[in-house]
């Protein structure tokens, strides 16, 4: 018995020690390739348990929304007029502007504040397990000029997050939603400037808003960029309660995002 | 009942297998904060099961794995896994003399508990101030981990069940 304790003593210290070791060689670069080496295997493997997980997880949603796809149906239509009205005014506006700048003898660019963007496409391979975190991995990588701080978005143009840790063929993107991601962001038709942090997986909140800005329910909010490397524009969410006191600093709000994470399987990386 | 030849082979597949569901499919099914950890529920049902000290190296190979995939310190999930394990091992002998019905209950209780809080303080360890503001959240996270564990961890257990171990 003394023997086996002392033998489970001695593997016990010798894994605390290595792990110790291998901590401070990730911290010094040195397990770049191995893990570069792990992710690829890793990755590999996962992203067929990921197909078949979207697979099963469409038909679960299909089954148990279907009610609820019928109203967003007659919803969406009445929506697809209004956005069909507007993009007519827009198309306008983009005449008119054009017009003014040639005859003011500006040059044009498709790029936002002189950051000029091209996107590469992703799929989703595998997620953090954890419940204390929350990110995914890609299936793109240094080999497709993917840099650390690029932003993630889906279709929609729906931010969802940025890269925080990049190997040859894969990725790693910190979701808004993990408690470490802030970024900056306007409210759309106020342009009211604040701090989204995410909040452990389950959801972000809008924080440092001045007391003197004014914040309306329904806005979106947008991202405002003055971040490295995320332009301004990317969708959020809209705004759904407002949490303001005269006590305190700066005004807070809680936001419903339009992304569900859950269900993310392609992605987009912003590379400038 | 697991013949011991072929044990660790088995129980390696399965806890391969369960890890991928987890980074996959369970991550996907289940919302954010009711995650089953079941890579800890199976390891723990090991040690338990087989009390064999070599459970530590899958624990450390597991950890390093989750690691990997996260975006959180490097060495949290290794470190909290090791620790968590070792813990399970070290208390089974006592444990078992006193509570023989309910010692996996107790074992497993502890296990995930030292694991989750570990985990968390590791991946704050530069910002306390966060880990306690949200001490309530993270409070019942755990709550889930550890219900979750309990109601999994008796059939899990039975089938990693080791003839002849004490």
């Amino acid at each position: 018995m003394k023997k086996e304790n002392r033998k489970k003593n001695q593997v016990f210290i010798f894994l605390v020690v290595l792990s110790l070791l291998l901590i401070f060689l990730n911290k010094a670069g040195y397990l770049s390739y191995p893990k570069n080496y792990l992710i690829y295997v890793v990755s590999s493997v996962s992203s067929s348990f990921q197909s078949s997980s979207n697979r099963f997880n469409d038909v679960l949603n299909t089954f148990s929304q279907i009610d609820k796809f019928k109203e967003e149906n007659a919803d969406l239509k009445e929506e697809n007029l209004n956005i069909k009205y507007e993009l007519l005014q827009l198309k306008e506006m983009k005449r008119e502007n054009e017009l003014l700048r040639k005859q003011l003898g500006f040059s044009q660019s498709s790029c936002s504040v002189g950051n000029c963007f091209n996107w590469v496409m992703g799929n989703v391979t595998s997620r953090e397990s954890s419940n204390f975190g929350n990110s995914i991995i890609i299936n793109i990588g240094k080999r497709s000029n993917i840099e650390e701080g690029f932003p993630v978005i889906v279709s929609g143009g729906l931010i969802v997050g940025k890269v925080v840790d990049v190997f040859d063929d894969y990725s790693k993107v910190m979701l808004i939603t993990d408690s470490n991601s802030l970024i900056n962001v306007i409210s759309q038709d106020t342009r009211a400037n604040g701090v989204v942090k995410g909040s452990y997986g389950i959801g972000v909140s809008l924080e440092m808003i001045n007391q003197a800005e004014d914040l309306v329910k329904g806005n979106l909010v947008i991202t405002s960029g003055l971040d490295e490397n995320i332009p301004k524009g990317f969708i959020l969410g809209k705004i759904s309660k407002i949490e303001e006191s005269p006590n305190k600093v700066f005004k807070s709000a809680e936001i419903d995002l339009f992304v569900d994470f859950n269900h993310i399987e392609e992605i987009f990386v912003a590379i400038k | 009942m697991i013949n011991k030849k072929n044990r660790y082979y088995i129980f390696l597949i399965i806890l391969l297998i369960s890890l991928f569901l987890q980074i996959t499919f369970f991550s996907q099914i289940f919302a954010i904060g009711y995650i089953p950890n079941i890579v800890l529920i199976i390891l723990i049902a090991f040690s338990v099961a087989c009390r064999s000290e070599n459970v530590l190296y899958f624990a450390f190979a597991i950890g390093m794995i989750l690691d990997i995939v996260s975006i959180s310190y490097f060495g949290s999930a290794t470190i909290s896994m090791v620790f968590a394990i070792f813990l399970v091992l070290y208390l089974r002998p006592i444990v078992l003399k006193y509570t023989l019905s309910y010692y996996l209950l107790v074992i497993s209780f502890v296990g995930v508990l030292v694991y989750n809080i570990l985990y968390v303080v590791l991946i704050n360890i530069n910002d306390f101030y966060a880990l306690v503001s949200n001490a309530g959240e993270i409070s019942l996270i755990i709550l889930f981990q550890i219900i979750i564990t309990l109601i999994l961890i008796y059939p899990i257990t039975n089938l990693f069940s080791c003839k002849n171990e004490k």
